[in-house]
């Protein structure tokens, strides 16, 4: 596939995110149960023309989508665009989910595509099965965070207004404990996932550069991540925190992730920036 | 020390001191200061999180052993829910008068019962109360491993020349930082005995690549093969990694009559140019006095390679516009002020190898293993023990009830309680 039709595609993509975004925005304010529905298709449609775009990549460039800002992000909205499709299909009930999730997916995939397309060898530091372990367990990790991040707001949302316009359909979601512990079992899905790819990458270090751990700004700043979300963690199964206060606690740790996963790479001179180009 | 240990497992004092390692973590990354990783602020906060963890995880290993004796219910326990249950469920007039419906509906929803005719107790995945205790001691240990690690390890670069041998002692390094506590250097011999200029593995270009093998002091083999990025070599603790590759010249400097051999290794310079990085080399007289200072640099895009000087005489600059050059190939001459010579006997390639002396890596990844087992098992399996003890009371017979579980899953206990009044023929239970 030409980076053209690659490109095309992803636009497609991105242009049905922000459909479904919009969409599930409008169902919720407008209490437009159908809408919903459509918003749902068209999240589904996106994932065609992603998945075609992401697959037709991996063949030209010879890897998988995980060097380069481009590839990581898009990959991530990807995964995540496929979680909230798969949970819904599993729970009817949380497809309001979309209105949180979906834009974030859209943001995601949008900003990926202002980044340089150009596609990055893989390198003999990067020829690694720790590669692969490092960056699917990112996936899994971040994907866990961001969707207990969508649960816990939803959660704010309903304890908001709980006699407002968006009372109908938010009643329609699993009662407040369900979704608090839905948000906690994919905090300590994500606390593991993130665990283990923090160690992949040390491990992989070591292999590569002779030291696990050398506080590289990004090994730093996802340490701090997974410090943050063992507070997280804490607060709940020890000082026993419920309801709204563990919902921000879910929603005051995603900004540190993003800063990990984003951020970094663009304020620090870190070893990693150059197999996470933002800025080409 | 009781008092001390008290403090230790308070849960907000863990709170605290992940909090404050967060914040010393993101303060000392904002201002890109590493150094702040080794400071004895940083070490005390650490060694703190080491023995909260560690408290932690012993009060969380005597709950954990309480909850893996199954069966063993203390008068104390029965009294304690005949005085205050959690769940009240009234039975029917043609329900039943024992546990034994009670620890059936338990059996189905997944426990281990043992039920006598008041009391039945059930518990569901007991082993996981083991998850919490094994991944804080694994917490603490391998926060005990890597300190203990950083002060045993040693880790060095060495300089060997394609076909040289050198021995893994400290004179021989050109860089070496070991911890206090280590316990010295091995002597084994290293050799590299070929350098491949373009090696290619898997369709991957390694660039130049040694071949380098590894004998003890004792001369037993203990390793060989090529070293590249991924692929170190080890033996036992020890780990070589390819770290960096330029020329080598062995060159002779002949002084007033006296003959010495130096080994000169050039680098290339990090801007992926091809440029030799230049090495500053002065020669003393018998007197100790400056004879001749010289500026040692190479012509690496040469298919002969030669070594190009430039020389001035005593402590004079040779990198001035007055200095004098000469180019040498191997086998060749070149004489200097003061009556000094420079012979190159030998130009070759040269690997520069990162020797890592550290016991603890395989501990620490075994340890972190271990911990994402019991966090698993944690989150998974978490254990819950439900208690149902029959009471007849004044308000008639019921069932008095306790849920309990490792982290108060919201859902299980409501489960419990309808499995429960289903089997009792009841409308609903009463939470006192």
């Amino acid at each position: 596939m030409s980076v053209d039709t690659e490109i095309i595609c992803m636009w497609v993509a991105v242009t049905l995110y922000a459909a479904s975004a919009v969409l599930f925005a409008v169902s919720l304010v407008f209490r437009k149960e159908r809408l919903a529905t459509v918003a749902l298709a068209l999240a589904l449609a996106g994932i065609v023309p992603h998945t075609v775009a992401i697959a037709g990549r991996w063949v030209r460039v010879g890897h998988g989508p995980y060097l380069g800002f481009y590839e990581v992000i898009s990959s991530y909205a990807f995964a995540g665009v496929l979680a909230f499709v798969g949970l819904v299909v599993r729970y009817r009930s949380l497809r309001p989910l979309g209105v949180v999730l979906m834009p974030m997916a859209f943001l995601a995939i949008g900003g990926a595509m202002l980044a340089p397309k150009s596609g990055v060898e893989v390198s003999a530091t990067l020829a690694s099965w720790w590669l692969a372990v490092h960056v699917s367990f990112a996936k899994l990790a971040y994907g866990s965070f961001i969707t207990s991040f969508g649960l816990a707001a939803v959660r704010l949302m309903r304890a908001r207004r709980p006699e407002g316009f968006r009372s109908e359909r938010m009643g329609r979601l699993p009662a407040d404990p369900v979704l608090e512990d839905l948000a906690f079992k994919f905090v300590a899905a994500g606390f593991i996932f993130l665990g283990i790819m923090i160690a992949a990458g040390a491990i992989w270090a070591n292999e590569a550069w002779g030291r696990y751990w050398g506080w590289d700004p990004i090994e730093t700043w996802s340490l701090i991540s997974w410090l943050v979300y063992a507070v997280v963690l804490h607060l709940r199964l020890t000082l026993g925190w419920r309801g709204r206060r563990f919902a921000w606690s879910v929603i005051a740790a995603l900004p540190v992730l993003l800063f990990a996963m984003v951020g970094v790479a663009i304020v620090y001179n870190s070893i990693h920036a150059g197999y996470f180009n933002i800025l080409g | 020390m009781r008092r001390l240990l008290r403090s230790l497992r308070s849960r907000r004092l863990a709170v605290w001191l992940l909090g404050a390692l967060v914040g010393y973590a993101a303060v000392a990354a904002a201002l890109d200061v590493r150094e702040a990783f080794s400071a004895p602020p940083f070490v005390v906060l650490a060694a703190l999180v080491a023995m909260s963890t560690a408290a932690c995880a012993w009060e969380r290993s005597a709950r954990a052993v309480s909850m893996l004796r199954v069966g063993v219910v203390t008068q104390r326990q029965v009294d304690h829910l005949r005085e205050h249950p959690a769940t009240v469920i009234p039975l029917a007039e043609e329900g039943p008068r024992d546990v034994s419906a009670a620890a059936g509906a338990l059996r189905s929803l997944g426990f281990r019962v043992t039920a006598g005719e008041r009391m039945a107790e059930g518990r569901r995945h007991r082993w996981g109360a083991l998850g919490s205790p094994l991944f804080h001691w694994s917490l603490a240990l391998l926060i005990v491993v890597i300190a203990l690690g950083q002060l045993t390890r040693a880790e060095g670069l060495i300089g060997i020349a394609t076909g040289d041998t050198k021995s893994d002692v400290r004179e021989a390094y050109g860089v070496l930082e070991a911890g206090p506590l280590h316990g010295g250097l091995s002597g084994a011999s290293i050799t590299v005995d070929r350098m491949e200029a373009e090696y290619t593995r898997n369709g991957i270009e390694y660039g130049p690549t040694p071949y380098v093998r590894v004998v003890s002091a004792t001369g037993d083999p203990l390793a060989e093969g090529f070293v590249h990025t991924n692929a170190p070599l080890r033996y036992g603790s020890t780990v070589i990694h390819m770290n960096g590759y330029g020329l080598a010249a062995k060159v002779r400097l002949d002084v007033d009559g006296t003959s010495s051999a130096e080994e000169i290794l050039l680098d290339y310079a990090d801007d992926d140019s091809g440029r030799i990085v230049p090495r500053d080399l002065a020669v003393l007289d018998a007197s100790g006095q400056p004879a001749v200072s010289l500026l040692i640099d190479a012509d690496a895009s040469s298919r002969t390679p030669a070594l190009l000087v430039r020389y001035a005489e005593g402590a004079g600059d040779p990198r001035s516009s007055g200095a004098m050059e000469a180019s040498i190939a191997e086998g060749e001459s070149v004489a200097l002020p003061g009556g000094v010579s420079l012979t190159a006997d030998r130009l070759t390639s040269y690997a520069r190898l990162a020797v890592v002396d550290d016991w603890s890596v395989p501990f620490i990844y075994a340890l972190f293993l271990t911990g994402v087992m019991g966090l698993a098992a944690a989150i998974l399996t978490p254990p819950s023990t439900a208690r149902v003890l029959f009471v007849e009371g004044d308000g008639g017979p019921a069932w008095h009830v306790v849920v309990t579980g490792w982290r108060r899953q919201s859902g299980a206990s409501e489960s419990v309680h309808a499995a429960l009044e289903a089997a009792a023929g009841a409308n609903g239970g009463e939470r006192p």
